[in-house]
């Protein structure tokens, strides 16, 4: 059996709410409710994909024999460095190593599945006996651009291997383009986008297809799925998605943790897999689909064992609760606005 | 002096690709799809109106071919430049292509693509916020409220239920209208007509070949005039003289007019510049009038792939004319600096 055998979430505790963005801009209040996001998770001064890293994968190795981690995984587009990869860092604050293979991953948004799906093949070759898989971004987004209302903060950490898994993998596949609906160049400081390109040609074609050949190759139906994860740049869009694939709400309800914390990019479908887990019962399955711009998808199908009943630590959910606003200044100061 | 050509150029095909978010298709696609149910062999010219892509319509394969940008009155100008080319012997059957691929562009790039003056441009002005400004005036100066303004939008929606060619066929009630987010005031998003991609195409051929193909219409009269580009030259807000002085030049009745409503505004300026009702009373006699203006849904409703509007508005008013009607075409550039009025009957 191979699949999840530790998880961990991370999200710092400032949030500034998605009205006080608009005020500072001028901007029509309706617009952040239109995409059905609420307030967004903001990172302290210091804190990077780095630390946020790290504190989520701690969590995730707290009762995995470190030794026998071989891989560490870090996907991120907001990378400490530009040469020089957080996977050693996290690996060396983690007190793993030095036998593990490492690199930092980049897909937009689904380089942390990618980091996930990767560590999974190692483990299923069986090249590695464990490996640490993290997705983790602090986003950008130039001030007054729509993305400003959704880009956040968050890491999510899984370690994979083949004893004591918690959630067993059934599948995986990928699905990708040549999609330009969002991108930024070297040394570009904000990204730039498409506007309404980003939506069907690039996120709803990818994440429904990755979907649709997931359940396909497993010949499983909506049915036989309990819950879904999806990538969540907005509440709007995994709504639309699952309206798209025919879901009912109640098993994508857990999508919406989007509207309290923003869009966390490489940390996203994987923080609403780690809110699922939380709560997941034996038996249950979870379909797990990333989206990253550019563009691709990657799917999982995990079916939760009698492992999950041992699990004890701080929730996704917790994340959520503990929280303080910031007002627009201090927001500009900690995401670099203001230097 | 406003432009008149006069004629009877009968038109013997047309062809409409329903406007949208095409993602699918690049400009050259949109072009083979428009055209391929069309008879080409006697085309001997070609007329290709596109505004944001340079589009040569170099698909026709037809050597003796002119491009037009006219923004918004691109089509429309496409139409009359084909018809006064029959007219003058320079070619005997014409295709008139309208092409546009708006959805690979971002609203930067379509608002440096509009034409304002630099002096309106560089304050940050856009063709919303000069309509807004015409709105402002004409609720100020008639009493109209932004409901009303709404309710134009809501209106051509209704319109379209019975259109299958329309990007939006569906009911949109005057209150959602005025809960989108503003653009302008009072301009909402959803009084906008959206920037779609989409093509539509007409043949034409010489009155004396009429009688080789199946006529399905005639296109009788074209109109042009023009205004200074900067709003603040203007003689007024409330009324556009380049479409004033077009509709001094019609002299016969008509019966259904695709008119160019951009914004609520837009439409109600034109149906009293063209003399359809007196200043002030536009939506009353819209409201009275549902079959004669925009009963495809306009703009708004149909879609605006801008090039191609002109174009889409001759095959829309010459598929509802019944024998011996006579109907217009009414289309923009910018903020009115041309007008053109195209006037087809059955």
């Amino acid at each position: 059996m191979i699949g999840i055998t530790g998880y961990g979430a991370y999200i710092p505790k400032y949030r500034i709410k998605a009205e006080e963005i608009a005020k500072a801009n001028n901007a029509d209040p309706s617009i952040p409710k239109s995409i059905l996001i609420e307030e967004k998770s903001v990172p302290a001064a210091d804190e990077d994909s780095l630390t946020m890293g790290v504190e989520a994968a701690r969590i995730a190795i707290k009762d995995i024999d470190k030794s026998r981690i071989g891989a560490i995984y870090c996907g991120s587009e907001s990378k400490v460095y530009a040469v020089k990869p957080n996977a050693t860092i996290v690996g060396e604050a983690l007190g793993i190593g030095p036998n593990y293979s490492a690199a930092d991953l980049e897909f937009a948004c689904k380089a942390g599945t990618a980091a996930l799906q990767i560590c999974l093949g190692l483990v299923k070759a069986g090249f590695i006996e464990s490996g640490l898989a993290i997705g983790s971004d602090t986003a950008q987004a130039a001030p007054g651009d729509i993305l400003e209302y959704s880009a956040a903060a968050g890491a999510a950490a899984f370690v994979v291997g083949k004893e004591k898994v918690m959630a067993e993998l059934e599948g995986t596949c990928s699905y990708a383009t040549d999609t330009p609906d969002f991108w930024r160049r070297q040394l570009q400081k904000f990204p730039s986008h498409a506007e309404q390109f980003t939506g069907t040609p690039a996120y709803f074609k990818h994440v429904v297809a990755c979907t649709r050949m997931m359940m396909e190759k497993l010949d499983l139906t909506e049915k036989d799925i309990d819950h879904f994860a999806f990538h969540t740049p907005n509440g709007k869009f995994p709504l639309k998605a699952a309206k798209l694939l025919g879901l009912p709400k109640e098993k994508i309800e857990k999508n919406l943790l989007v509207s309290k914390i923003g869009n966390t990019y490489s940390a996203a479908s994987l923080l609403v897999f780690t809110h699922i887990l939380d709560q997941a019962k034996p038996g249950e399955r979870i379909l797990v689909t990333s989206f990253g711009s550019g563009a691709g998808s990657d799917s999982f199908v995990f079916k939760v064992t009698d492992q999950i009943k041992k699990i004890k630590q701080k929730t996704t959910q917790s994340y959520v609760d503990e929280k303080e606003y910031v007002g627009y200044a201090a927001y500009s100061k900690c995401v670099g606005l203001l230097r | 002096m406003c432009g008149v050509v006069t004629m009877n150029i009968p038109i013997i095909q047309t062809s409409l690709i329903k406007f949208g978010q095409l993602w699918d298709k690049n400009i050259s696609d949109l072009i083979y799809k428009v055209v391929e149910k069309l008879d080409l062999t006697d085309v001997d010219a070609a007329f290709v109106a596109n505004v944001y892509h340079h589009a040569t319509g170099e698909e026709l394969h037809i050597d003796n071919t002119a491009c037009i940008n006219e923004e918004g009155a691109s089509g429309a100008m496409a139409l009359r430049q084909a018809a006064a080319s029959i007219m003058s012997g320079q070619c005997k059957c014409a295709i008139v292509l309208g092409v546009e691929k708006a959805t690979d562009l971002t609203g930067t790039h379509l608002n440096n693509i509009s034409s304002l003056p630099t002096e309106e441009k560089s304050q940050g002005a856009t063709v919303s916020s000069q309509f807004a400004l015409m709105a402002q005036k004409y609720m100020h100066e008639y009493g109209i409220k932004p409901a009303d303004l709404a309710s134009v939008a809501s209106l051509n929606h209704k319109n379209a239920m019975q259109n299958p060619y329309a990007q939006f066929a569906s009911e949109l009630s005057a209150e959602a209208i005025l809960q989108s987010p503003m653009v302008a005031d009072p301009i909402h998003t959803l009084e906008c007509a959206p920037h779609s991609d989409g093509a539509a195409a007409v043949v034409m051929c010489h009155p004396d070949s009429a009688s080789s193909y199946k006529v399905q219409g005639h296109f009788t009269a074209s109109l042009i005039a023009t205004d200074y580009e900067n709003t603040a030259q203007r003689a007024s807000l409330t009324s556009l003289d380049a479409t004033k002085k077009c509709a001094k030049q019609i002299s016969m009745k008509i019966s259904k007019a695709e008119v160019y409503d951009i914004y609520p505004i837009s439409e109600l300026l034109a149906v009293e510049d063209l003399g359809f009702a007196k200043k002030g009373e536009a939506w009353g006699f819209i409201k009275k009038n549902k079959d004669m203006i925009n009963a495809s849904g306009g703009l708004k409703a149909c879609g605006h792939a801008v090039a191609a509007t002109g174009v889409r508005q001759a095959i829309d008013v010459l598929s509802r004319l019944k024998a011996s009607e006579h109907g217009l075409t009414h289309s923009l550039a910018g903020t009115g600096r041309l007008s053109v009025v195209n006037i087809f009957k059955k």
